[in-house]
This record gives C-alpha cells, sequence and structure tokens, in this order.
C-alpha cells in the first residue's frame, strides 16, 4: 500500500530550493509517520481498559468500525483535497445533499439503488463545480469551498421546505443494522474493509492519485510535466464530493433517516484524521493507510473518553491534548528517521 | 463588439428603468402591520415545523390581509440575530416572534424595539429582558397534573420510577452551554441524585439531534453493556435506535420524536415528553393577541403545558389530524416531532399546518391565557430573578418534586 506513494515525487521535476532538499528523506519520514499512527493505535486498544473496565472487549472493535466508517469515506475525499494542497469546507453541505437525495428521490419512487447513484453523481458535480471555480478562476480553495457549500446549503434548506428529514430505503437501513452479517461479521464492517481498499487504490495506484502528488508539490512542476492542472483539480473535488455523498448515503442507512444537519459534525474531524495521519496540511504528502489510522485513532478516542465519564468540557481538553500528542509523537517519529 | 457592447447597455438602460419603475409603485404592503418571525438554525424537522405552524396561524383566514408576514432565519450566531432584530426593528416591525439563541444577549436590542413600540415574543427558549414575554415548556407542568413541573425531573422521577429505584443510567443532553439544556439537566439531577440506588454511569451530548444521539449512545453502550435505562432530551429516536442496534430493550425517557412515539405504542417501556413546536403558532397567538388587545391582555410569562405519553396511551393518528387522542403519524419521518397541536392553545392546528405552512381555518379567538401563566416561583428560571416580593429559596408544597431551587414569597 506504500509503493505508490513516493513515485510521483521522483518522476514530477521539482522547483528548486529548499523543497528539494526535505525531499530526498520525505519518502522514509511518510512511511514512518503512518507506522507512527498505527502503532499508536494498537496501543491504544488495550490502553483502553483505562477508561472502562468492559474495555478492551469486541463490541470496543465493532464500534469503532462502524463508527469509523463514515469518517473513513469522508476523510478520504478530504485527504485528496489536502494532498493538491487545498482544504475542502463543503463536507457538510455534500453529505447532507447524498442523505437528503437519496432519501427524497426513494420516497418518489425511485428505486433505492438508482437513487443513491443520482445522488452521489449530484455530489460529484457540486466537487467538480468547486474544482472548476479553484482551477479556472484560481481563487483559494477554502473560500471557493465555503462559498459553494453554503449556496448548497441554502438550495437544500429552501428545497426541502417544511421536510427536512428524509427516510432511509428499508434495503439500505437493514445493511447497517449489526444482526445484517456476512460470515459473521456485521456488513458495516465488510463495508470499512471494501471502503479502505478502494481509498487506496484511487489514492496510491490510479493515475489520478498520482496526479494528486504532483499537483501538490508544486503546481508549476506539475505542468511542466504536461500534468492537466485544471483537468486534476476538478477530478480530484469531484471525487473527493462522490466520497462525501457516499459517506451522507451510508449516515442516511445507520440512522435509517437524516436531517439537513447529518453532515455537520464531521467536517473538523475530516480535517484531523487527515493531518492526525500525517498528510502535510500544505499538501504534496500523506497517505491514505495514515488517514486511515487516523481516523481509527481519533474513533476510538471519543469511545474511550465517552467511556470515561468525563464532564464535557475535560472530554475536549483530552480530545484536543490527544490529537497534539499524535501529531508531536509522528512529528519526532520523521525526525529521527 | 460594438453591437454587443449597444445590446448590454440598452438592456442595462431597460433593467435600470424598470427596477425604478418597481420601487415607485405604490408599496402593496402600505397599510399593513409588519410581522416577523426569526428562527434559529433551520434544517431539522422541530425548527422547520415551528417555524410552519406560525406562519399557518399568521396566514390564517379570520388574520389574512391584515399584517404582513416575514421569516428570518438567524442560524446558531447570537450576533447575527441582533442584527436581524436590529433590521425588523428599523423596518417599522410590529411584533416580532422569535426563538431566542441566548437568553440575556439579545436584551439591549430588545429593550430598544420595546420603546419603538415592537412587541417581542419568546418561543421554546426564554429571554430575561422583562418587555418581551415568553411562551415556554422548559418550566411547564405536566398537562394531566399542573403540580407536576419540568420536564427533566418529571422524566427523571417516571424514569426512576420504572427502575424501582436503582440501577445504571445514561444521560443524554442537548447543546452545551443552553440555558435549556442546563435547566432540564438540573432538575433531572437533582431528581436521580435522592436514588442512591441509581447511578449515572455515562453522560454525554446527543445535541438534540438524533444522529449524534445515535452516535454517542453506541459510544456509551460499547463501554457500559449493563445500562438499565438511559434519560434522553430531543434525539430520543437516535437513543432508540442505538439500544436496538445493541439488542437491548430498556427504558428509555424523551421528547416527542415520531419514531420514539412509535415504539411505545409498540410496547417500548419509556415516556415521551419535552419541546412541542406547537409552541411557536401558539406564541404567534399570543402576539396577534396584544396587537389586537394591547399588551396586558395576556401574562408576560406563559407556560406551555408539558405533553406526557407513556407506552400505555402512545397511539397512532389514523390520517393527517389528533382524533380520539392519537399522537403520532405512523407515515411520517422518524424524526418528525409530533407535538404540532396542543387541545387548549392551538386545537386548529394539522399535519398540513406543521409541514406545509398551510393557513389554518376556523382559528376561534384565543380564550383566556390566564390559567397558563407561569407561577411565580419558577421565575428565577426564566428570567434570572424572583419577581417583587419574592426571593430564591427551595420551592416545597406547591409543586412535585418539592425542594427544587425557585422563588419563595418574601414574608417580611
Amino acid at each position: 500500500m506504500t509503493s505508490g506513494i513516493s513515485e510521483p515525487t521522483v518522476e514530477t521535476p521539482r522547483r528548486t530550493g529548499p523543497q528539494t532538499a526535505a525531499a530526498g528523506s520525505r519518502r522514509d519520514w511518510l512511511r514512518n509517520q503512518a507506522l507512527i499512527v498505527w502503532i499508536l493505535l494498537l496501543l491504544c486498544i488495550p490502553l483502553s481498559r483505562l477508561a472502562s473496565e468492559s474495555f478492551p472487549s469486541v463490541s470496543l472493535v465493532v464500534n469503532v468500525l462502524i463508527l469509523g466508517l463514515f469518517l473513513a469515506v469522508i476523510a478520504f475525499g478530504q485527504g485528496l483535497v489536502v494532498l493538491t494542497g487545498g482544504i475542502d469546507l463543503s463536507v457538510a453541505s455534500s453529505v447532507a445533499l447524498g442523505a437528503y437525495l437519496t432519501g427524497s428521490l426513494w420516497a418518489a419512487g425511485v428505486p433505492a439503488v438508482i437513487a443513491v447513484v443520482l445522488a452521489v453523481g449530484a455530489c460529484t458535480a457540486v466537487g467538480a463545480i468547486n474544482g472548476l471555480v479553484i482551477s479556472r478562476l484560481g481563487f483559494p480553495p477554502f473560500i471557493v469551498t465555503l462559498a459553494v457549500g453554503t449556496i448548497l446549503a441554502s438550495v437544500l434548506l429552501g428545497v426541502a421546505r417544511g421536510a427536512p428529514a428524509q427516510r432511509s430505503p428499508e434495503g439500505l437501513a437493514a445493511l447497517f443494522r449489526q444482526e445484517t452479517t456476512a460470515l459473521g461479521i456485521p456488513v458495516a464492517i465488510w463495508l470499512f474493509v471494501v471502503m479502505a481498499a478502494l481509498g487506496l487504490f484511487v489514492q496510491h495506484k490510479t493515475t489520478l492519485g498520482l496526479r494528486t502528488y504532483a499537483l501538490g508539490n508544486s503546481v508549476a512542476a506539475a505542468r511542466n510535466a504536461r500534468v492537466d492542472v485544471a483537468r486534476v483539480t476538478v477530478s480530484v473535488y469531484g471525487v473527493a464530493g462522490a466520497a462525501y455523498g457516499l459517506a451522507g448515503v451510508m449516515l442516511l442507512g445507520y440512522s435509517s433517516g437524516a436531517d439537513l444537519n447529518v453532515g455537520e459534525p464531521w467536517l473538523l474531524p475530516s480535517i484531523a484524521a487527515v493531518v492526525v495521519g500525517g498528510a502535510a496540511i500544505r499538501g504534496g504528502s500523506g497517505t491514505y493507510s495514515g488517514t486511515l489510522a487516523g481516523v481509527l485513532l481519533l474513533t476510538l478516542l471519543g469511545i474511550d473518553i465517552s467511556a470515561t465519564g468525563l464532564a464535557e468540557g475535560y472530554k475536549q481538553i483530552v480530545y484536543g491534548a490527544v490529537i497534539l500528542i499524535a501529531l508531536l509523537g509522528s512529528r519526532l517519529a520523521g525526525r529521527r528517521s | 463588439m460594438t453591437t454587443l457592447r449597444t445590446v448590454a447597455m440598452r438592456a442595462a438602460a431597460v433593467l435600470a428603468a424598470g427596477a425604478f419603475a418597481l420601487s415607485a409603485c405604490a408599496d402593496p404592503d402600505a397599510g399593513r402591520d409588519k410581522i416577523f418571525l426569526d428562527l434559529s438554525y433551520s434544517g431539522n424537522n422541530w425548527q422547520d415545523e415551528a417555524a410552519n405552524l406560525a406562519l399557518a396561524v399568521a396566514n390564517s383566514p379570520e388574520y389574512a390581509g391584515q399584517y404582513v408576514v416575514r421569516k428570518q432565519i438567524s442560524g446558531t450566531d447570537i450576533q447575527k440575530q441582533i442584527s436581524d432584530l436590529q433590521s425588523m426593528i428599523a423596518a417599522n416591525a410590529k411584533l416580532v416572534v422569535l426563538y431566542p439563541l441566548s437568553p440575556t444577549a439579545l436584551n439591549p436590542t430588545i429593550r430598544q424595539g420595546c420603546e419603538r413600540g415592537v412587541t417581542f415574543i419568546a418561543y421554546d427558549s426564554t429571554v430575561r429582558e422583562p418587555c418581551a414575554y415568553n411562551v415556554a415548556f422548559i418550566t411547564g407542568a405536566r398537562v394531566d397534573d399542573p403540580r407536576d413541573a419540568f420536564f427533566g425531573a418529571q422524566t427523571a422521577e417516571a424514569l426512576a420510577q420504572m427502575l424501582d429505584g436503582k440501577g445504571k443510567i445514561f444521560m443524554n443532553r442537548g447543546v452545551p452551554g443552553t440555558a435549556t439544556d442546563q435547566v432540564h439537566y438540573d432538575t433531572a439531577k437533582a431528581v436521580f441524585d435522592r436514588y442512591p440506588g441509581i447511578t449515572v454511569v455515562a453522560e454525554y451530548y446527543g445535541k438534540w439531534d438524533s444522529a449524534v444521539s445515535q452516535q454517542e449512545t453506541a459510544k456509551a453502550l460499547a463501554a457500559h453493556p449493563d445500562v438499565n435505562g438511559i434519560w434522553s432530551q430531543d434525539g430520543e429516536v437516535g437513543v432508540v435506535k442505538a439500544l436496538q442496534a445493541a439488542g437491548k430493550k430498556i427504558p428509555v425517557t424523551g421528547e416527542n420524536g415520531n419514531y420514539f412515539r412509535k415504539m411505545l405504542s409498540q410496547g417500548w417501556p419509556g415516556i415521551s415528553s419535552g419541546s412541542p413546536p406547537a409552541q411557536a403558532g401558539v406564541a404567534m397567538r399570543i402576539g396577534l393577541r396584544i396587537l389586537e388587545q394591547g399588551p396586558d391582555s395576556v401574562p408576560h410569562n406563559i407556560e406551555m403545558p408539558l405533553p406526557w405519553v407513556t407506552t400505555q396511551t402512545a397511539k397512532p393518528c389514523p390520517g393527517n389530524e389528533f382524533v380520539d387522542g392519537c399522537n403520532f403519524f405512523p407515515k411520517e419521518s422518524d424524526t418528525f416531532v409530533t407535538e404540532i397541536f396542543q387541545k387548549d392553545l392551538l386545537p386548529q392546528s394539522s399535519l398540513a399546518a406543521a409541514k406545509t405552512g398551510q393557513p389554518m381555518q376556523g382559528l376561534q379567538p384565543l380564550g383566556d391565557v390566564t390559567a397558563f401563566a407561569q407561577p411565580e416561583w419558577r421565575r428565577v428560571y426564566t428570567r434570572g430573578h424572583c419577581d417583587d416580593g419574592w426571593r430564591e429559596g427551595d420551592v416545597a408544597d406547591v409543586q412535585n418534586p418539592t425542594g427544587l431551587p425557585g422563588c419563595v414569597e418574601d414574608k417580611q
């Protein structure tokens, strides 16, 4: 899963200057940083005992994987955008669009599968619009995605007038019930495995994934290497939009219904998971494997902190502190190598 | 190129002329008083139903043509609500019906508005500024017994009873830092503290959101699979779904979600009470009453009675109306909030009014509402201090549960 990471930085001509000096050690640095987060995660599972006497348990792992599924899918999209050096603030609206469209199309008589495809397609289109505006007009990604996200949220509010909540198609809701299993394991966990594999493949094995790294390292260099920067940007944001939409569909199923606020709790965790997983917030480096570790670590921490029974203020302090420790740990690991 | 530019200039000229003509036209709203509805964040069922019910009252045939009604969404940003209210005052509003984002931050703006003749009615949450009217359920008493006050305390008492006074429980709170969450939590905690056999093993914030509540409950269940009951604010639909996912059927007390009532009607042990969206419709009726009959025609502090539906009384409505004591709509979405109707204060409500704002038909004049005035001993929760002649102290005798903090008459 790490084999594809370093090639693009090697293949693409780089700008001269400090970046060149740093780039040599970057390969190892990256690999280690993701590894450190995985080790931290594995350490934290037995340490959960500190939070609750009933931990660690099978139910803990099952819950981490099921609750982590949504963040893993959203953070995949956010991770791609961060790789290009951007940041996507339209997450909440796109997640809501995926959930709302699936629910409302299904309620209007469209078969569930087609409703899901159309909803994810619409989210891809919204993402592509983000990418178009960013690449054609050259505005900073965070402000473009903020604007597009706000417009989308308002359109949804207007369209949904009086009925913001949607029901989930029955089959979709059934997928996420814990008693729905395949080979004795809940289907939601299989979904996690499939999504993780898909994410790793797209980010590290496809042309799009490789070009994303190129773009994040240097737009000018990527352009020199005949990468169609505009097309890659549109594709990256489109794929990210599709991921958010898919997460929206999954959340609709998990809660067997969703309203327009369904995406709001996920924006900041999606950025946190990507950065904790070792990606550079300025783009160009990071692995999906690291992001996955970040996702699972954050989800596990959320459950552990919830189990401690601390007051909410302390919970947030502990959460923030652990994120800082994770960042520090991976930074130190990077230095050593 | 030249032709293009000419065309563009002509078009601009036509547009400008059109705009001028429009503004010069007689204002169709002239002579009609302005009413504003100001809501908080939207995009969930509760807020939309509440707004629709308020609009359904203001646009009903009884008032048709008398008022211009406008809706404003202030989001969750207090500064935005303040500036929205200032714009309404500047636009010569007569009446502002609002969901207040803060009990204190709006005070100066509201006072300024009152001085310019604007009437303010806050619904669901409350404001402390004395010139504003509060229509709120926070301190309200059970619809079936006016002595049994406070959503938090009543549901806590009911849960403790269902558990025979012993067991481990979760508390699913609302939005952190809001006055409403604090009152619910404090009064509930005061009750649980009286049962030595009850232990609160997990407390979390479901943020009055079903999806968040479901995830938070799932987390807490992973740590405490032996929990015996859950006390919840709004979000109880998610609580029940998390319990179902874990294969547990334990008592839950919560608010008025459609799915929760449906589960109650199928035998799930619990109590459905809490915040009715009908409050906004009632607030609009109170406001219109003040416009017609003056500021002293209603009490300043009105309590919405607390709905109270049990496993025994939960009953599906066959159609779109509340008939024969039915209290939920099986065909509506899971998070639809069922309390859109109040037998005394909003009897003409309908599902269509709550979902689309369809004007209510046959709205009878609001009768005497003094019976719904908040008793002085609960004033401190909504106004921040006791009335003249009252001081803060523990309230005995007049309400259940006894001994909660409140106001007592100053005998000196």
